[in-house]
């Protein structure tokens, strides 16, 4: 059905999507012009900050890309978070070399994201109903670690939290760590032949497993690595807040599947780009930067992110439309 | 197929960061009314801007704090921007990034919780934004003045009422209603509570819960806790917050135990009206209203070069039947 893969049936300018994107393309303008018109926005200072403070969710958003085009999807993404914090937090407050708690927090993501895609590769549970309830397991799973406590003063990931200085704007580490994660996904995505079994699954898993694909490993992998992106959020967590806490990132999931869907990445699986999940996150986070920065009410915040995402979701799904008829 | 989307974002995405880069180049470019953060207006409270970020709107508390803020800061002549935390910790501290890269003058700091948010009061550091906490204090950074109350003292205040109250029984089996796990508000008023428990062995509490401070879970778990105790055991419930007292008062009476004392925090409209009736023993009173009030003439002393003491305690009101009159409740 819609493969990323397949090539595109013409080189025209393609005047009808660009009419069937009018409404993205709309947004964009408009976020621009008011951008535009908000003093101080388009400084470095800003725009390095959204960026650092899009790195969590933009890694979380880089992991749910494998979990969306290979057909699943990941609501333990935010209590994955919390409980690898509040292991790496237990830990480092024992001592434990930072760099051991690092990998630590990435084996324990991936483990995480791997007991999620056992289910749905092996078990067969559908993929929203076990990630909901892993989403339950992992939170109570950390509010039992954490015993309700924070862990508070981890000072193990600060060199993480420090950053250089460009042309008078300092720039968290942190923003890189992201950059590099969606780099190194795009190429795991598009340049390698696991990425292509990935979108092969996501678009018709039945026909993927007639072609050769494994796609029952496929699926776990996939999944393994929205997990794997859990744990290396906890860490970029963990190196600017210092302390876990049983509620940690309560809805992050939420917010990495929205970036997904604002950059295009469907949820029907098999098709889309993590540089469009990434971009969606950026977009999101100026969304909420320019929000707070223009003045406009902050009573109004939740209906306008959920009225943006839903007109990246509705011109998107048209496109699709248009293009299938 | 994806290709136009991720087109639009890429483009949209290239206009904004090269737009900043070339903002950049030449900063003195675009005449912005009274924003540069180089030569500070007169010292007058014209053109100074106050920042605040509380830890949510979704609660009247806070709704109630929003007010207090504002109305001062109008009446001082400031201008002020009250933002919101959203409930989660680095959502606040993204707001209180996106303030300072704003340009503020003073940041008001009611945080979500006090370790979380040092990030935030370094970064106001850093910027040279001087920080009044409200409300509850951060755990680290530098900040000028601390203003609110203190919710251990508040504790305290619920534990004396509690064992003055169960005095003629001897004490007796309690149940209590905590607000949301290892938050600074839950922890505090729970070391006020503790410390007077102490002195009181005949006080048990026979069950402990945490309710996230919200109205649907005091009430689905004193459900529970009806079925589990047996009508005339429980001699009194505590809670850490009227949102929490009032729906499990209404359960209680309606399974029929109409004997036992309710302590409340706070002091909403409800709570009032149930102390009123006499359903209800006690609140304590905090006025977020007058804390914001509090915190907005702080932040203007220092702004204005006067010396601010480090704590400005507001004051805490054990409301009871005798002196219901005297007080308004706080929202």
């Amino acid at each position: 059905m819609s493969s990323g893969s397949t090539p595109e049936p013409s080189k025209r300018i393609p005047w009808r999507t660009l009419f069937v994107r009018l409404p993205q393309l709309a947004l964009a303008v408009l976020a621009l012009v008011l951008m535009l018109r908000t003093e101080r926005f388009f400084t470095p200072a800003t725009l390095g900050s959204i960026l650092t403070l899009a790195s969590i969710v933009g890694v979380l958003a880089a992991g749910q890309t494998f979990a969306l085009i290979g057909g699943g999807f990941d609501l333990s993404q935010g209590a994955a978070l919390a409980l690898t914090a509040a292991c790496t937090a237990t830990l480092a407050k024992q001592g434990v070399h930072p760099v051991l708690c690092a990998c630590a927090a990435l084996a324990v993501g991936l483990l995480l994201g791997a007991i999620n895609g056992g289910f749905v590769a092996i078990v067969r549970t559908n993929p929203f109903v076990t990630t909901l309830s892993t989403l339950l397991v992992y939170r109570g799973a950390a509010f039992l670690l954490l015993a309700g406590r924070p862990i508070t003063g981890i000072r193990s990931f600060e060199p993480l939290n420090e950053g250089i200085t460009i042309a008078g704007t300092f720039l968290p580490y942190r923003g890189f760590v992201f950059l590099a994660t969606a780099a190194i996904a795009w190429i795991i995505l598009r340049q390698t032949v696991f990425g292509q079994y990935v979108y092969a699954t996501g678009g018709n898993a039945e026909a993927a497993r007639l072609a050769g694909v494994r796609t029952t490993r496929v699926k776990i992998l996939s999944f393994a690595l929205s997990g794997l992106a859990a744990g290396l959020a906890s860490i970029l967590l963990l190196s600017w807040i210092r302390l876990a806490k049983p509620d940690t990132g309560e809805g992050y999931e939420l917010d990495s599947i929205a970036a997904c869907v604002v950059g295009g990445v469907s949820l029907q699986g098999g098709s889309g780009s993590v540089l469009g999940a990434a971009a969606g996150c950026l977009l999101l986070q100026s969304l909420a930067t320019l929000i707070t920065m223009s003045g406009f009410p902050d009573e109004y915040r939740k209906l306008v992110t959920g009225a943006v995402i839903l007109v990246f979701a509705a011109a998107d799904a048209l496109a699709r439309r248009s293009e299938r008829a | 197929m994806n290709q136009p989307s991720r087109v639009f974002l890429a483009i949209s995405f290239a206009c904004l960061f090269t737009c900043g880069c070339g903002d950049s180049k030449k900063p003195e470019a675009p005449p912005a009314p009274g924003g540069v953060t180089d030569a500070r207006p007169v010292p007058s409270g014209k053109g100074k801007r106050i920042g605040a970020v509380l830890p949510m709107f979704s609660h009247p508390f806070f709704v109630a704090q929003k007010q207090g803020l504002e109305d001062k800061a109008k009446e001082l002549g400031y201008e002020i921007d009250v933002r919101d935390g959203q409930d989660d910790d680095l959502k606040q501290i993204t707001q209180v990034e996106a303030l300072l890269n704003r340009g503020i003058d003073m940041l008001i700091l009611c945080p979500r919780d006090e370790d979380a948010l040092v990030p935030a009061v370094e970064a106001a550091n850093r910027a040279n934004v001087p920080v009044v906490t409200l409300n509850r204090r951060v755990n680290g950074g530098k900040v000028v003045t601390y203003v609110g109350a203190d919710d251990a003292e508040g504790g305290r205040q619920q534990g004396e009422t509690l064992a003055a109250a169960l005095k003629s029984t001897n004490g007796g089996l309690i149940i209590y209603l905590q607000g949301t796990q290892g938050s600074s508000p839950q922890r505090k008023r729970n070391d006020g509570l503790q410390s007077v428990l102490k002195q009181h062995p005949e006080i048990v509490i026979a069950d402990d819960r945490f309710t996230n401070f919200s109205e649907d879970k005091a009430k689905s778990i004193m459900t529970d806790l009806v079925r589990r105790h047996t009508r005339g055991t429980i001699r009194a419930i505590v809670t850490q917050a009227d949102e929490l007292a009032v729906p499990a008062l209404e359960v209680a009476r309606g399974e029929g135990w109409t004997d036992t004392f309710v302590i409340g925090f706070n002091g909403n409209k409800a709570a009032f009206e149930e102390i009123r009736l006499g359903h209800m023993l006690a609140t304590i009173l905090q006025d977020p209203v007058k804390q914001g009030a509090a915190a907005v003439s702080a932040a203007v002393d220092h702004l204005n070069g006067k010396a601010v003491p480090s704590d400005v305690i507001t004051e805490l009101v054990l409301i009871t039947k005798a002196n219901l009159d005297k007080h308004a409740p706080a929202y």
